[in-house]
């Protein structure tokens, strides 16, 4: 089996510029020696610097890497180099009886992604005392997020009381009090919410009014928690993951999820308070189901790369609960990726606006909205960058200068297919289609400092 | 209308309920059906956050987007050169990231020369590479094709590619016109490309708005005379002497100065001439009892420096110190530098050797030196340049003037004749001043010499030699690549000290050859 990956796919699985340079330079047959496919596999052995010589295997399917060098990049510029040639010559690797190392590492896998579709089952014991450890720490959580939810509705009644002109008074410690309380309450979606609030009297003309909808998004918060017990189960999960509870991935992984052909539309990723955050943006062929997939990394961690924006997966998605589920897991993977031939999306501005309307009408807190929207063109304005639709319908565009100039240099005045995050207010443009290639609009991600 | 309801609404939480009646706002329609479910008995504050909660998704769902119909944007020309391929591509996107930046130039000389333009996407980088980088700018302007001219038209920043090349074959008119309507990045690029094959046109050009431009404008336009400059823009240059910017009369001393029959130069030869004279050798007589005398030059300084001096580019107060020497060999020097030492060859019927001889041994042996190389360099005069390099080949500054086969002769000679270690020898400083692609006889005689020093200086970090690894990799040819692999020095510890910088130096080669390759097989 070969990788239907071009080499800028390949490329954009690095996890900086320097691996996908190295890589790029390991691309070369006299590097390697031992080279072997099977099914799904691809193995080789390298020569790095000294005299050692790495081990180096992919698994096509995801792909996923595995190499014997010392780097803690994932993947290293090994496995990026062999994936790099067996996209270029795939003649190079004889299929064969893949090597015990690479059997064993793939058995791994096997074991480990059957454990994790079955849903966990041990002794009853076991079980029981574990339900009841989980059922005293929920039942005190609730204590906590209901006095807590309290505490902020008495503080939200007291800033409306003397109202919001005293908030750009308030100083900084002292919002962050509130949201620190938050935290103690358990209620870490809550407590951002305040942080953010905490900025809004400096931003500028409007705050007023913007201040007064952020408190009223809360409000509904609080008060939907209030009355509970009335909601129906898809609008209390929505409530309780907005308040910060953390939904079980494992028992979400073990439903039954969608199967279909998922276009990866974008990506974008996001630094918040010692956490990067990346979403992964995809669009089911024939369900025409939207899907975000989040990525987590710490300072130091590498993001997970196995999405490649610009192509199609098929694959098995399980959705996180809610009124208007976008967070999904990938549940498995049924093929390699292949390239993206088309893109999918609105046929004009208005249908977006419109689907943009739906959804917050069953989630009034969805902050970010995918909007992948076909024949539009790009324009540049004293007032910054915009798009337009056939209908003559325009929406103003949110993005760093050179990815503006990319977007109006692949459509060369033409209609292109462009996909963005939109927040109600402003598109973020992420991927764009245009005569026939897809163009990564984002930011790429910066250098990590690894000393390699 | 809802709009004064919310206002209204703002305007009572702004204020606070304590200083404000509250009445729970009314509306028509869906919000107001919603509205009226507000029940007030449950307190001031929250009938307000419930309503600003209703009014809130009312209108986040309910905003429609702008209709206004933009101006209809314009569209691209098709594009006339094919884009590269993608393994090109990649490539440029890896220079343009940093790595391997200094190839970049070749790269898009590579490009240009099989009639390809870059890939639309990756536009933005290479003009803000062309724009922080003014040596690029010709390059750029060259390969980012019909698209790129577009993009480039619509960004201030870019304006130095937005005209193509079809440019230069317009009428007079139309390159008026452009002229006229043009900033100055716009106008550079005009008139660099117009003077390569039409020089005068661009010179006429200049001349019609010339009394009107900024000074600034004025000196960047006259500085373009510097390509394809001859004797027909001498006349011109000699009005801008007059011009009331410093700049601008900067400008035009140092391109006349490159003129030899440029009216300048006979004027500073009619004011030398009695400043320095020739006193022939004297043979030996009687047999040897009475010594020969060699040549002398017989100096005298000039008395002052007069407005027609100045004129003419000399400082009467130079800032620039040549070795501690009094303001009238200043003046001699300023003066002296703008006539070819051909000059006085041919005035005195002398050879170069006799005259170098005779400077040698003149008092005043630094200015007459360094009035030479100055001219030298102007004139681009490569037989006196080589004349000079041979009795001292440190004087790298005019070894750019040689054509490259001459500087290759030259070096190849240096590194025959190597005695010492090859990082006291001139070959290394000057072979770091090369510009153009070796060929395979001087790659091979270098890299023996290279191996030659590893062994028989082996424990020496020589970082004035690994330094200069960095400009090797850049002239030696890629197709060299699998030889310059090979034969280095294999015993330890020689081998751990170089290692680091031959990997380098092959790693660049191994781009470059990537990079040539990937052009030129798929080539249209």
């Amino acid at each position: 089996m070969s990788t239907t990956l071009t080499a800028e796919h390949i490329l954009a699985l690095a996890p900086d510029s320097g691996s996908a340079q190295a890589g790029h330079g390991l691309a070369q047959l006299r590097k390697w020696e031992r080279l072997g496919q099977s099914e799904y596999a691809v193995w080789g052995e390298c020569q790095g610097s000294g005299k050692d010589l790495y081990r180096v295997q992919i698994d096509l399917r995801e792909p996923a890497f595995r190499c014997s060098c010392p780097s803690r990049k994932f993947p290293c510029k090994h496995g990026i180099g062999l994936l790099l040639l067996l996209a270029a010559q795939p003649a190079s690797f004889a299929t064969n009886e893949p090597p015990p190392w690479v059997t064993e590492w793939l058995n791994k896998r096997e074991q480990a992604s059957t454990k994790r579709a079955e849903p966990p089952s041990d002794s009853t014991a076991a079980t029981s005392k574990r339900t009841t450890t989980r059922a005293k720490s929920s039942a005190s959580r609730e204590a906590n997020v209901s006095a807590g939810i309290a505490e902020l509705e008495r503080w939200m009644n007291d800033l409306i009381r003397q109202g919001l002109a005293t908030a750009q008074s308030r100083t900084a410690s002292n919002w962050e009090s509130v949201a620190a309380r938050l935290i103690d309450a358990q209620t870490p979606g809550l407590a951002r919410m305040i942080r953010q609030l905490a900025g809004i009297p400096a931003s500028g003309a409007g705050w007023q009014a913007r201040l007064l909808r952020n408190m009223a998004l809360i409000h509904l918060l609080v008060e939907g928690y209030k009355h509970r017990d009335r909601l129906a189960p898809d609008l209390l999960a929505e409530l309780r993951t907005q308040i910060g509870w953390a939904q079980d991935q494992e028992q979400i992984r073990s439903n039954p999820g969608i199967h279909d052909t998922w276009v990866v539309l974008g990506q974008r990723m996001l630094e918040e308070e010692q956490l990067r955050v990346q979403r992964t943006w995809l669009w089911g062929i024939e369900t025409e189901r939207q899907a975000v997939i989040l990525a987590f990394a710490a300072p130091g961690q590498s993001l997970d790369r196995s999405l490649v924006p610009g192509t199609l997966i098929d694959a098995e998605l399980t959705f996180f609960r809610g009124t208007f589920p976008l967070r999904a897991l990938v549940k498995e993977r049924e093929t390699p990726p292949q390239t993206m031939e088309a893109m999918p999306g609105y046929g004009s501005i208005r249908a977006a606006i419109a689907h943009y309307a739906a959804g917050l009408a069953l989630n009034p807190w969805l902050e970010t909205f995918p909007c992948p929207l076909q024949q539009v063109i790009p324009q540049h304005t004293p007032h910054g960058w915009s798009i337009t639709d056939q209908e003559g319908v325009s929406l103003p565009i949110a993005t760093a200068d050179i990815q503006g100039w990319r977007m109006l240099g692949v459509s060369g005045g033409h209609p292109i297919s462009l996909f963005g995050e939109w927040d109600g207010e402003q598109l973020h443009p992420l991927s764009a289609w245009a005569e026939g290639q897809f163009v990564r609009l984002g930011e790429r991600q910066k250098r990590i400092a690894h000393s390699a | 209308m809802s709009s004064e309801a919310w206002e209204d609404l703002v305007t009572t939480a702004v204020l606070g309920t304590e200083r404000r009646r509250v009445a729970v706002p009314t509306s028509e329609g869906g919000l107001g059906l919603a509205l009226r479910h507000i029940d007030s008995s449950l307190g001031a504050e929250q009938a307000i956050l419930s309503a600003a909660a209703m009014f809130t998704a009312f209108q986040q769902a309910g905003r429609l987007p702008e209709g206004r119909v933009a101006s209809a944007p314009s569209l691209a020309p098709s594009e006339l050169r094919q884009q590269c391929s993608a393994r090109a591509a990649q490539h440029l996107q890896a220079m343009l990231g940093g790595s391997q930046r200094d190839i970049l130039s070749e790269w898009l000389m590579l490009l240009d020369n099989a009639g390809l333009c870059v890939p639309v996407s990756r536009l933005p980088e290479l003009l803000e590479a062309g724009r922080a980088q003014a040596h690029l700018r010709p390059l750029v302007r060259a390969v980012v094709g019909a698209r790129g001219h577009w993009l480039a038209s619509q960004n201030r920043d870019w304006e130095y590619a937005a005209l193509d090349q079809t440019e230069r074959s317009q009428s007079w008119e139309t390159l008026t016109q452009i002229w006229e309507i043009s900033s100055r990045p716009v106008r550079v690029a005009l008139l660099e490309t117009l003077r390569m094959d039409r020089p005068e046109q661009a010179r006429n050009l200049i001349a019609t708005t010339w009394a009107t431009e900024k000074a600034d404008d004025r000196a960047a336009f006259l500085g373009m005379l510097a390509h394809g400059l001859s004797m027909a823009d001498e006349p011109f240059l000699e009005t801008a002497l007059d011009d009331r910017s410093k700049e601008v009369r900067t400008i035009a001393v140092d391109l006349l100065l490159r003129l030899p029959e440029s009216r300048l130069v006979q004027r500073m030869i009619t004011r030398v001439s009695p400043l320095l004279g020739w006193v022939a050798a004297a043979p030996s007589r009687l047999l040897g009892l009475q010594k020969g005398r060699p040549s002398t030059i017989e100096v005298t300084l000039p008395e002052q420096c007069d407005k027609t001096m100045v004129r003419d580019g000399v400082d009467a107060k130079p800032v620039m110190q040549h070795q501690k020497l009094g303001e009238r060999a200043q003046w001699l020097l300023q003066m002296l530098r703008t006539i070819p030492p051909q000059h006085w060859c041919t005035e005195w019927h002398t050879t170069p050797t006799e005259l170098l001889d005779a400077a040698n041994r003149n008092e005043w042996k630094s200015v007459l030196e360094a009035a030479w190389i100055s001219a030298i360099q102007n004139n681009s005069d490569s037989a006196w340049a080589e004349a000079l390099l041979q009795s001292d080949p440190t004087i790298t500054s005019l070894f750019p003037v040689l054509p490259t086969e001459r500087q290759e002769a030259f070096l190849l000679g240096l590194l025959h004749d190597l005695h010492g270690p090859l990082t006291q020898s001139a070959a290394l400083a000057l072979l770091q001043q090369t510009t153009h692609l070796w060929s395979a006889e001087l790659t091979r005689a270098v890299l023996r010499a290279v191996h030659k020093h590893m062994i028989s200086h082996q424990n020496q970090r020589d970082y004035q030699l690994l330094n200069a690894f960095d400009t090797f990799a850049r002239r030696i040819p890629p197709v060299l690549v699998h030889e310059v692999a090979s034969g280095w020095p294999a015993e330890q510890p020689t081998r751990e000290h170089w290692q680091g910088a031959i990997d380098r130096l092959l790693i660049t080669l191994h781009f470059r050859h990537d990079m040539a390759e990937a052009i030129i097989k798929e080539q249209p």
